[in-house]
């Protein structure tokens, strides 16, 4: 007993002593996501927009003759057109107090307590990978909004139909939006009978600035 | 009062995709439209100046804070707001996503027009153009428009009007 008091003592007086930076930034951006999805966002309803995706995923699946490859080129190219508009939405709506990134962990945050948060209210825990320089967004069993009241028969589970890609195509082209170009996929979904959903960033580079001709 | 001389609108692709000019007395105005020269060439002047201006910015901002450029993922960039000149001043608004809003004003005003050119953003641009399935989102289709080659411009008859109702009470 004394000793677990005294252990909380030291904790106590460590976090006072030194407040880490990054711990703060993430508190800040948690903070600000759920403002900005209190306050400037439009609610829509949740089975509304299942259904809705549901039944265009399956005109896809259709379409293609459930060739699963062709299906996630797709889902992956409908969410960069999306994406690309989704981005001047995202700094409109937070407005000016999103802090600066300056580094991938920032990028991964910010994409998760604020990006998330706001357009489908569920945050991923982040994993960064410090070595291979990379994001990952890992959704736990039900965590993932487009999952709901969808179980893929096996044929098509067998094919690896990532079945909320769009989500990989929106990411991708938001961050071209601000000059970031980078790979975005889908390495497990809990739909294909994994432990969790994750969704990898990797190979972020910077996109130049143009200028203009002649300069 | 403020008296607005133009507004313009520049993307990423250093190509001015609206462009707009009033006249003093509310009359005559001007479009940028595929075959006025006279707007094509003034925009490309204007583009110059904002670029030059926001490339020197840069560099003094950089120096001022002794950055060292380590970072290359996220470079430390700042945005001028404003150039003064005796007869007019203009105003700049730099999106993250590289768009540029510039409004041309005489220099009584004593406000800044960034809450303006904020709102022109965020409520108009995006409204009309933005979300509207039917606009470019890139007004570049091919890799011969970028670098300020470009001619495709916002056709919009709404973002037109509202633009203008936003504006006239400030003419």
């Amino acid at each position: 007993m004394s000793s677990n008091i005294s252990s909380e003592k030291t904790n106590e007086s460590s976090t006072v002593s030194q407040v880490d930076p990054d711990y703060q930034k993430e508190i800040f951006l948690k903070q600000l996501g759920e403002h900005v999805y209190q306050q400037n966002m439009k609610k829509i309803n949740a089975e509304f927009f299942n259904v809705t995706y549901g039944s265009f995923v399956r005109t896809l699946i259709d379409f293609y003759d459930s060739d699963a490859d062709k299906c996630n080129e797709k889902l992956k190219a409908m969410g960069e057109s999306i994406g690309s508009r989704l981005i001047d939405d995202f700094y409109s709506k937070v407005t000016n107090q999103i802090p600066r990134c300056s580094n991938l962990k920032d990028l991964g945050n910010t994409i998760a307590y604020v990006g998330f948060k706001m357009y489908i209210n569920t945050v991923p825990r982040v994993i960064f990978d410090e070595t291979n320089r990379t994001i990952k967004f890992r959704f736990e069993s039900n965590a993932n909004i487009f999952n709901k009241f969808v179980e893929l028969p096996d044929d098509i589970k067998e094919k690896k139909l990532y079945y909320s890609n769009i989500v990989s195509g929106i990411i991708k082209a938001a961050l071209a939006g601000i000059a970031l170009n980078c790979d975005v996929e889908f390495i497990s979904d809990t739909l294909l009978d994994d432990q969790y959903t994750d969704i990898q960033i990797s190979n972020v580079t910077r996109i130049k600035d143009e200028v203009p001709m002649g300069q | 009062m403020v008296k607005i001389y133009s507004f313009w609108i520049f993307d990423r692709h250093c190509n001015c995709i609206y462009a707009v000019e009033f006249d003093t007395d509310k009359k005559e105005i001007q479009r940028l439209t595929t075959n006025s020269s006279y707007m094509h060439e003034k925009a490309k002047l204007m583009y110059g100046l904002i670029f030059s201006m926001s490339k020197l910015t840069n560099t003094y901002h950089q120096k001022s804070i002794d950055y060292k450029e380590t970072d290359e993922l996220f470079p430390l960039e700042t945005n001028f707001k404003k150039i003064s000149t005796g007869s007019y001043s203009i105003h700049t608004l730099k999106t993250k996503t590289g768009l540029i809003f510039s409004l041309v004003t005489d220099i009584n005003d004593q406000d800044r027009m960034e809450i303006e050119l904020q709102y022109i953003y965020r409520e108009i641009y995006l409204k009309h153009v933005t979300l509207n399935p039917f606009e470019y989102n890139d007004y570049a289709l091919s890799e011969s428009e970028t670098k300020g080659e470009g001619f495709r411009h916002i056709e919009n008859s709404n973002f037109d009007k509202d633009i203008y109702a936003f504006i006239e009470p400030l003419l």
